[in-house]
């Protein structure tokens, strides 16, 4: 018995993350189905979004989110891009990444093609800016100060859409999608000084921080990660990745957390149970 | 004259400049600091795109360099160390990034093959290495969750209730795993980090000060 | 014309700052009496012994701190970047008394750059030669860089590793590989990333100790005078906070009072 508890409190490695990794994989092939509660900061934003935001409103669309980080946000910003549309929003899109043209023309724009989107006077994508949080204080100040031209390469001011549009007093709110601290620039550059909502919609990795702001009362919620995408895809009805993928991140936490206990109740047997005699020096 | 212009007062003045004009702009509305502030961030951002050049052309520089003493395989100053016998990973990287630009400059960045190398290979590419985070993770919570000592106990209850918290399955084996682990998140976790962040923040402004006032002397320049 | 009230509180909060550190830094030996001893400052000295005794080399990095694009101040994470590279002007000057190896790969060519200088400096002062290839720029993607620094310290088995810097996600792929060598490991992160330095560290210093790293260890008068000097507008934060809190329990809105809080 002991030796069994000796091997699994130094279990291999490898069996640990083997177990993992099928646990992930299994609902591709077999959907599972686990409940989907949401989490009051993702109401928040969602509640946000549909009572404070009228239809036909302005938003600023940042799409700052590194590529590694995609199959945690695809299905949120395809949900975005198909909830915008529905309420009308004139969207104008940035990116503080460069990566965030790829992620417009492959999972935001096809959104807005299919429901009709006119480019020019429905959204306006303005492409790559440098500079991360300079360039978000910049773009809030002015737009037309900070780029001539948009992604395509027509002039500012011979858009339609972009006449009455400059600087931050002009967006309803900002959703900004990010892998790094972009979003935070938003509230400390666009929030603090002008009182634009923004709605971080962070990998799983950033939520820790924007928790912080929405208990503050800086954002008016936030959605991060494949569990936050998740959500907000299903409470849109809309099949998406992401809502598999939560029964893929259900399964792989209740399979580390198994192991956890299982680790430590190995640790404490070994701990206080039959090798306390031999430890106090004695013979049996 | 070079020894004039990398005095360090000079570099002090010139980011006392900059700092004041972006700053004083939040804090007193008038139009000489808008466009003052305006200016230097423009200064900022095309600083930024031009270090683009300027990381491609060393990074080129670099590898060849690395290239030459991987293959020497013993010879010249780098003798001994670790990039002896990795000529083939550098080669890899000279490679692809300068067919990358050259593809990129010549089709342009939307065209199909340039697509195609960003989609089919650097985001597969990327995707790959952030998976390798969460085998990292697993490895570092199955060492570290071990209640060896009291306040290692309470790191692992706490860890494990939010776990549950945010886990369907904790729901369902107890309706309090939620109600304890928001408590968890929502006040212990970040009340935490508020204190943290405002000491980090704190620490930020004086050390801004100091390399302002020219008192870290290993990173204000003038060649000391 | 003035404002928001909240920036003319912010920018007189910031001047009490310049003044107190100047005044202080100016008066330096006078006024500095005691500052509380930092556990993983003091075992830097420690690190540096073990790569001199081992005859391996000793690791530095600054992190990544994440973000794109090709230099690392207009992430917003400079600052912490400067800390680092104030630590390392310290620990390339007694690698080069010492004649100990150096090896610093570095997340973004402006950092490296200046990280760089920094070490021609040091060894200059030691009246050596830094060695062509100590600072090695790796990459400004974050995994690219923690995945390339991770191979280097699999292939260099460092004595010890120093990461001092923005911490982000690449920071417990570091922490893990530099646990997994042996070596003698010290972090200090200034955000959320200080768990996986516990877990996986020597000694770890947070929040504001990465800052004050580069005075306290150059033990420069001035400096340290800076770091008493600093407390000053610290407590008066302090008090200010304490003044919200209470006027938030009371049930006055404190940002609509003259605090501008």
């Amino acid at each position: 018995m002991s030796s069994i508890i000796d091997k699994f409190e130094n279990l291999d490695r490898r069996i640990l993350l083997w177990a993992v990794v099928i646990c992930v994989t299994l609902p591709y092939f077999i959907p599972v189905g686990l409940p989907i509660p949401y989490e009051p900061w993702v109401l928040d934003a969602i509640d946000f979004m549909e009572n404070e935001v009228p239809d036909g409103a302005t938003v600023l669309l940042d799409l700052s989110a590194a590529l590694r980080v995609i199959t945690e946000l695809e299905g949120g910003m395809q949900a975005t891009g198909w909830y915008f549309t529905q309420r009308g929003f004139k969207v104008v899109g940035t990116c503080f990444y460069p990566d965030g043209v790829f992620e417009w023309y492959n999972f935001i724009e096809p959104e807005f093609i299919k429901a009709g989107y006119v480019y020019g006077e429905d959204y306006v994508f303005l492409g790559y800016i440098p500079g991360e949080s300079t360039g978000v204080d910049r773009l809030a100040k002015s737009i037309r100060d900070l780029i001539s031209v948009d992604y395509e390469g027509n002039k500012i001011e011979d858009l339609p859409m972009m006449a009455d549009i400059d600087k931050a007093e002009d967006f309803a709110f900002v959703m900004a999608f990010g892998s790094g601290w972009t979003p935070g620039s938003y509230i400390t550059n666009w929030y603090l000084p002008y009182g634009i909502p923004i709605i971080p919609f962070s990998h799983m990795y950033g939520l820790s921080g924007y928790l912080s702001s929405w208990m503050a009362g800086f954002i008016p919620g936030t959605i991060c990660g494949v569990r936050g995408s998740g959500e907000w895809a299903n409470y849109l009805g809309l099949p998406s990745t992401a809502v598999t993928m939560l029964d893929s991140v259900g399964l792989g936490h209740a399979i580390m957390i198994l192991f956890i206990i299982l680790g430590n109740i190995a640790m404490l047997i070994e701990k206080y149970g039959g090798k306390d005699t031999e430890s106090i020096g004695g013979s049996p | 004259m070079s020894s004039l212009i990398r005095r360090k007062e000079i570099t002090i003045a010139i980011m006392l400049f900059c700092a004041f004009f972006v700053f004083a702009d939040r804090a007193y509305k008038a139009p000489i600091l808008l466009d003052t502030s305006k200016w230097v961030q423009k200064w900022v951002l095309a600083i930024s795109a031009v270090t683009m050049i300027v990381t491609f052309i060393s990074s080129i520089i670099r590898n060849t360099r690395r290239i030459q003493t991987s293959l020497s395989e013993g010879d010249g100053p780098d003798a001994g160390s670790s990039i002896v016998g990795q000529w083939f990973y550098y080669g890899t990287t000279l490679v692809a990034s300068v067919l990358t630009v050259a593809v990129g400059l010549t089709m342009g960045i939307q065209s199909n093959p340039y697509q195609w190398m960003y989609q089919y290979v650097f985001q597969n590419l990327a995707t790959a290495i952030a998976s390798f985070l969460g085998l990292f993770y697993i490895g570092a919570a199955f060492r570290a969750f071990r209640a060896r000592t009291a306040e290692a106990a309470i790191l692992l209850i706490c860890g494990v209730t939010v776990m549950l918290t945010t886990n369907p399955f904790g729901e369902a084996i107890w309706s309090g795993f939620p109600v304890i682990g928001s408590w968890f998140l929502n006040w212990v976790s970040i009340g935490s980090r508020r204190g943290m962040g405002l000491a980090s923040s704190v620490g930020t402004v004086a050390l801004a000060i100091r390399v302002i006032l020219g008192y870290e002397r290993s990173v204000s320049a003038g060649g000391e | 014309m003035y404002g928001n009230i909240k920036d003319l509180m912010t920018l007189l909060m910031v001047i009490f700052w310049l003044i107190a550190i100047a005044v202080f830094s100016y008066r330096g030996r006078s006024v500095l009496t005691w500052i509380r001893p930092i556990a993983g400052l003091e075992a830097v000295d420690e690190a540096i012994g073990r790569a001199v005794e081992m005859g391996k080399p000793l690791f530095f990095t600054t992190l990544h701190g994440s973000g794109t694009g090709n230099s690392a101040f207009v992430q917003g994470h400079g600052p912490a970047h400067l800390a680092g590279l104030s630590v390392l002007g310290y620990v390339a000057q007694e690698i080069a008394k010492r004649d100990a190896k150096l090896e610093v790969p570095l997340a973004w060519p402006d950092v490296a750059e200046m990280g760089t200088t920094v070490v021609e400096q040091a060894y200059r002062a030691e009246g050596k030669r830094a060695p062509p290839d100590a600072v090695k720029y790796i990459s400004s993607t974050q995994m690219a860089y923690a995945l390339g620094t991770a191979g280097l310290m699999a292939r260099t088995e460092p004595a010890s590793i120093l990461m001092f810097g923005p911490a982000a996600a690449e920071t417990l792929i570091l922490a893990e590989s530099a646990n997994k060598y042996g070596s003698f490991n010290i972090g200090a992160s200034s955000a959320n990333q200080a768990v996986y330095f516990i877990t996986s560290c020597d000694y770890v210093m947070i929040g504001e100790e990465l800052y004050v790293s580069g005075s306290y260890l150059s033990k420069d008068m001035r400096a340290l005078g800076s770091i008493k000097g600093q407390d000053y507008p610290k407590l008066l934060q302090i008090i200010l906070y304490l003044i919200a809190i209470a006027m938030a329990f009371s049930g006055i809105k404190p940002s609509n009072t003259f605090f501008g809080l």
